[in-house]
């Protein structure tokens, strides 16, 4: 790939929205040339500062009472003739707002709980890869967990659970800040021969724990659980029996908070 | 009622202030509940906001007939800067006021596409069926509203 090829497809690499072969095929070329490496490390930083800004309008808590009574009165103004038909006529009236409230109140969590899951689980994989790029994989490199654990001091709202596995294969070689769904999160990164494993945790907004759930996302394996009130994501291009292993040690590899 | 503020979030960015917004956010909802037999299943939200950003053009349209957005001078804003300093130091200092005057000044169709982007997460096929672009038009829009912001940014970085 060439500097022009590579220009036209930075942003698809940058979103994690290019197929593998893409992908490897861009990262190369950043390997190589300095200047693409360059733009893609200022889209980096433009991206990491409008996530970082607080750039998103919430809405005013006016807003929705409005709404609500202009829907209500549109809803009103519509049927001149439902005031004296009312009486007879409710199932008319009552059914299709009846079918709206299903299509909002259940339904719509559904779906959107499954998108927003992949969604999620897409990001993460666009994480894991960008952060494979090289120099980018950790802030702080050190395989002490004791040095891991108080550099994400001051930086992040929460203290990320980190477990020292080298005797069992799976060195720690260190820690990263992430952004998934724009807020930030611990990475720690993991390695199993030639294998990265990159570790996403960020407390939940869900009390319960869950069981872990396995995907598979553009030939990464991802692995994602909850557990004492943190989501936990492991990412990797090992294969699935590996990765399972490394979480179930994770799991059971929590020794009790330890004073600060 | 459901995505308030992503519905909200996009319509400020676009109408620029918040009784505009509003009153955008108000005539999509009034929309949506008309169409709602219309909505066939997928991501409500994204359904939703095309209808936000529908409701935002035509109320552009009647208000602002003058107005099409900033224009925006190729020229003045030449992005081919590949002689310059490193950006990503200077790009860390840009503070909230600087991004959001930097993206304000960026025509709506930029404005739009960063925001469901990067503000909403939204995948290229999702924002290509929000702004009714074909898919391959999303990247190529997103790249020249990024290279577009960074030089803004960057040259009132260096102003200051």
């Amino acid at each position: 790939m060439n500097c022009k090829e590579t220009k036209e497809v930075l942003h698809g690499y940058l979103d994690g929205e290019l197929e593998l072969a893409h992908n490897l095929a861009v990262e190369q070329h950043l390997q190589e040339c300095a200047a693409c490496a360059r733009s893609y490390r200022e889209q980096q930083s433009l991206r990491k500062v409008m996530a970082g800004r607080s750039l998103y309008f919430e809405a005013p808590k006016g807003l929705e009472k409005s709404i609500r009574s202009a829907v209500s009165q549109a809803s009103k103004a519509e049927s001149p003739r439902w005031q004296w038909r009312r009486f007879w006529d409710w199932p008319r009236v009552l059914a299709p707002l009846a079918a709206a409230a299903v299509v909002l109140l259940i339904a719509l969590p559904l779906v959107m709980h499954n998108s927003t899951e992949d969604r999620l689980a897409q990001e993460i994989v666009s994480a894991h890869v960008r952060s494979l790029m090289a120099s980018h994989l950790t802030d702080v490199a050190s395989s002490d967990q004791h040095t891991v654990k108080p550099w994400f001091n001051g930086k992040l709202p929460f203290s990320p659970l980190t477990v020292d596995l080298e005797a069992q294969g799976f060195p720690l070689i260190g820690g990263r800040l992430d952004y998934v769904e724009d807020h930030p999160v611990a990475a720690l990164v993991y390695q199993h021969r030639k294998h990265f494993i990159n570790l996403f945790t960020w407390p939940s907004t869900r009390v319960s724990g869950t069981a872990e759930e396995f995907r598979t996302q553009r030939g990464y394996n991802a692995i994602h659980w909850r557990q004492d009130g943190m989501e936990y994501w492991a990412v990797s291009d090992m294969n699935r029996g590996d990765l399972g292993s490394f979480v179930r040690l994770v799991r059971g590899g929590a020794p009790p908070p330890s004073p600060p | 009622m459901p995505h308030m503020n992503a519905a909200y979030n996009l319509a400020r960015w676009l109408a620029g202030n918040d009784t505009d917004a509003q009153d955008v956010v108000q005539e999509a909802y009034l929309r949506a509940f008309k169409f709602l037999s219309g909505f066939r299943g997928g991501d409500s939200r994204s359904w939703l906001l095309r209808i936000v950003r529908n409701a935002f053009y035509d109320w552009l349209k009647r208000n602002r007939r003058e107005e099409t957005g900033t224009p925006f001078d190729e020229e003045l804003h030449s992005t081919d800067d590949e002689t310059g300093t490193p950006d990503t130091l200077l790009l860390e200092k840009a503070d909230h006021e600087l991004m959001r005057k930097a993206i304000e000044d960026l025509p709506f169709e930029f404005r739009e596409i960063l925001v469901l982007r990067e503000l909403e997460g939204f995948s290229y096929k999702e924002i290509a069926d929000i702004a009714e672009v074909p898919l391959g038009t999303v990247m190529s829009r997103l790249a020249r509203a990024r290279e577009h912001l960074r030089t803004l940014v960057v040259q009132r970085l260096e102003l200051k």
